[in-house]
């Protein structure tokens, strides 16, 4: 196996949780948090709103490891997400409300926006500006910007991070683990192409 | 797996390194062990290189290791006026789960404790006289010296395969060691690993400072070693993926690999896995246990019988089972007698990351999880509290137990979150970003405390353990003036940025952030059952057939990681018990 080849298992692919529209604006969103460009990829690029999609059906965005019960009070912000919501409930309910917010300030959804129209709204998320109903808009906007970057960076295996594209572009090894040696190494850069754990054995 | 009708001596409740401990002296000593382990038997993960366990996303996200918290869980507020909520997503620390416990995914730093450590209050009043502690604290000498557990710190570290520098050598003072540890009866059993280039760059800065830079004590094995028990460890590879992780390398101590090991078909030693116990039951007296109830693997209720119980289900749920068993009197916050969920800390933490340029090769993403270069300098009786506007002390260190992207890229203030700045950013500062870290103590205060939670009941209908907790001026005060100074090491290094989190004014806990798996108190040893729930042999003062053992025994936290003083702890109190209580069936006096 070449550079390049290695453990693409399942990249691009959706899965089933995101309806058509909501794809649309994943696709839109996922694209402005990391752009593509000559000095590295894009989340589009690396298939990060796929594995999205596909990583709302873990146990982990399905809420399968958080505490559920209620009653589900308001509390300090620092005490964390008390809402009766999961992971894939606020992402969802996020994409509806802001396609919401955009159809009735603009009068088009939000992949129909202008580039700097969507960098504006995404701001307004960002900063918990625009009230949505079920969920702030900054917690949104915070757990979709993780989901960016855990389906950027993560291993192939996982069907994102195509060609391991954005480990060359940080210079992260990805498997090895093996730094025994190159521990002692002051001056030279570890140089070493990155491998996935698909590769593992090899 | 356990015949219920068979009665045993002992019931040691959750796996990780002290029931562990406990279960291997108790065997050792011919008694009959049964362990209830709440999660997976995890004792087979040992061996081979696995290479799914370099998966960040199922390590640090999933946290495949860790605890879920849909079954079982704690409700915070800040204040005990306020209203607690549950901790439903993990954020500020991780419990542990399974055999081997967060034994299995803690770093590998190995500290004793100083011997001011242990009598803290009368050290305080000898330095700086009697009106010097704020009353609100509720600081407490252990009931238990230095000199008395040092055979026990030094068997654990053999235990572990600990490695270091001594610094004391029966009461002389080596080179390269920390000079103001304890004094040692030997050696480390292994010397520190290779350093790697921040802890490099930090034993510079602060030889250059005058401090006394020493390895930080780390049980991440830095050559082959055979531990006391026949166990093996292999060097440390550094890998980096050690805090959330299972060893890849058999390189890092866990209870599984250096004890757990050497009692595959011990006789008279049996594991529970997937068992959870629900709590222990007393005779009608409420003074003698006569076993636990617990779930078994199907969930059906059963009652298990055995003369002796021994708690080590870590701090918050070995307090939480002598809660909802009635073991001990609840502590008051009012009146501020009762004695179970009394002084409750955390450790208190902060960190300051270096941005340096391409010349510099930290690769984050290497690591040794325990091991690095720390300094003492600010901590114990080093530190005049009387200057400095706190009590208490902390040390500041480079430690590397490693990090990869999807754990998180720190970058300068001002950096984008994202677009194409942030990713000029992760891809400028990713391998050449260092951090030093500050690790501080926490006093106990009267009004910071657990007890059970009135509304919120975990998945098998108990009440959960209710923490009200929330930063002192004093822990402020001391994360500011620690992180100060490692600040300036840092800048003496001429990185082109600096960033630090140190407490401001009037800061609050945090919930949302991991800081620390470091929750000690709440069933504190001591010399009175007016003010400890436990006597210095870790034994209950009301029911003495009950062990209560982990860092739940400290009367307040210290500025070290608190593994290596459980350990001593538990080896004291099982020791004890063998030898004292079992002959007498009494309180040990």
């Amino acid at each position: 196996m070449h550079d390049g080849q290695a453990g693409q298992t399942g990249a691009g692919v959706w899965g089933s949780f995101f309806s058509p529209i909501e794809r649309d604006f994943l696709i839109a969103f996922c694209d402005r948090l990391i752009p593509d460009s000559a000095f590295g990829p894009g989340a589009i690029r690396t298939g990060v709103p796929q594995f999205i999609d596909r990583h709302m059906a873990s146990p982990y965005a399905r809420g399968e490891l958080w505490y559920r019960q209620g009653p589900f009070c308001e509390a300090p912000r620092l005490l964390g997400y008390q809402g009766p919501l999961t992971l894939c409930e606020i992402l969802r309910e996020g994409i509806r409300a802001s396609d919401e917010y955009c159809q009735r300030s603009f009068g088009r959804r939000f992949p129909e926006l202008s580039l700097p129209e969507r960098e504006t709204v995404m701001r307004q998320i960002e900063d918990g500006e625009i009230e949505f109903a079920a969920i702030e808009s900054s917690r949104f906007f915070a757990m979709l910007l993780a989901e960016t970057r855990i389906g950027y960076f993560s291993d192939p295996v996982h069907g994102s991070n195509a060609d391991m594209a954005s480990w060359r572009m940080i210079g992260y090894p990805g498997y090895p683990a093996d730094y025994r040696e190159a521990i002692r190494e002051r001056i030279e850069p570890y140089d070493s192409r990155p491998r996935s754990v698909s590769e593992a054995g090899r | 797996m356990a015949t219920p009708s068979r009665e045993f001596d002992a019931i040691v409740v959750g796996l990780g390194w002290t029931g562990s401990i406990i279960a291997k002296e108790l065997a050792d000593a011919g008694l009959s062990v049964l362990a209830f382990e709440r999660g997976p038997d995890r004792r087979s993960f040992l061996g081979r290189r696995n290479h799914e366990r370099t998966d960040e996303l199922s390590g640090s996200v999933h946290r495949k290791y860790v605890q879920s918290l849909a079954d079982e869980t704690f409700t915070v507020r800040h204040t005990s006026g306020a209203t607690a909520v549950p901790y439903r997503q993990i954020g500020s620390f991780k419990p542990g789960f399974g055999v081997g416990g967060a034994g299995l995914h803690w770093s590998g730093t190995h500290f004793r404790a100083l011997p001011e450590d242990l009598c803290l209050a009368t050290d305080l009043v000898e330095r700086f006289g009697r009106n010097f502690v704020p009353e609100r604290m509720e600081l407490r000498d252990y009931p238990v010296t230095f000199e008395e557990l040092e055979p026990c710190f030094d068997f654990f570290e053999k235990v572990c395969g600990t490695t270091g520098m001594a610094g004391v050598l029966n009461g002389i003072r080596q080179p390269g060691g920390n000079p103001f540890e304890g004094s040692r009866s030997d050696h480390f059993p292994l010397p520190p690993n290779p350093l790697y280039a921040s802890a490099e760059l930090f034993q510079g800065a602060a030889e250059q400072a005058g401090y006394h830079p020493f390895p930080i004590p780390a049980s991440n094995a830095s050559g082959h070693y055979t531990n006391p028990y026949g166990c093996t460890m292999s060097p440390c590879r550094a890998s980096g993926l050690c805090s959330d992780y299972l060893c890849l390398n058999d390189a890092k101590a866990s209870p599984n690999l250096n004890i757990l090991s050497a009692m595959d078909g011990q006789s008279g030693f049996e594991i529970a896995a997937n068992a959870q116990v629900l709590k222990v039951e007393l005779d009608r007296s409420g003074t003698r246990a006569i076993g636990v109830t617990y779930l078994d693997r199907s969930g059906t209720e059963q009652t298990q019988r055995a003369a002796m119980v021994f708690l080590c289900a870590s701090a918050l749920y070995n307090v939480h089972l002598m809660l909802v068993s009635g073991i001990g009197k609840p502590y008051d916050p009012n009146s501020r007698k009762g004695v179970v969920g009394r002084n409750y800390t955390y450790q208190n933490v902060s960190k300051v990351n270096l941005f340096f340029d391409r010349d510099v090769q930290a690769n984050p993403f290497m690591g040794i999880g325990g091991a690095g270069i720390a300094i003492d300098d600010f901590n114990g009786r080093q530190l005049d509290n009387s200057k400095v506007g706190f009590i208490g002390g902390g040390i500041i260190a480079a430690r590397q137990p490693g990090t990869g992207p999807v754990r998180g890229i720190p970058l300068p203030d001002g950096a984008p979150a994202w677009g194409e700045g942030w990713k000029e950013a992760v891809a400028r500062h990713f391998r050449h970003t260092a951090y030093f870290e500050i690790q501080a103590s926490c006093m106990p205060y009267a009004d910071r405390y657990l007890d059970l939670d009135p509304t919120y009941t975990d998945a098998y209908g108990r009440p959960l353990l209710r923490m009200t907790f929330d930063w002192d001026a004093n822990e402020v005060a001391a994360s500011q003036f620690l992180t100060g100074v490692a600040r300036e090491l840092a800048i003496s290094l001429g990185p082109l940025d600096v960033k630090s989190n140190e407490k401001p004014h009037g800061a609050h806990y945090d919930l949302t952030v991991y800081q620390t798996s470091h929750n000690n108190g709440g069933a504190i040893m001591g010399d009175s059952p007016e003010t400890s729930a436990l006597n210095r042999y870790l034994q209950s003062w009301d029911v003495p057939n009950v062990f209560v053992v982990g860092a739940n025994a400290f009367p307040q936290t210290s500025a070290y990681n608190p593994t290596g003083l459980v350990g001593a702890l538990a080896y004291w109190s099982v020791r004890n018990a063998i030898n004292s209580y079992i002959k007498s069936e009494c309180r040990i006096d």
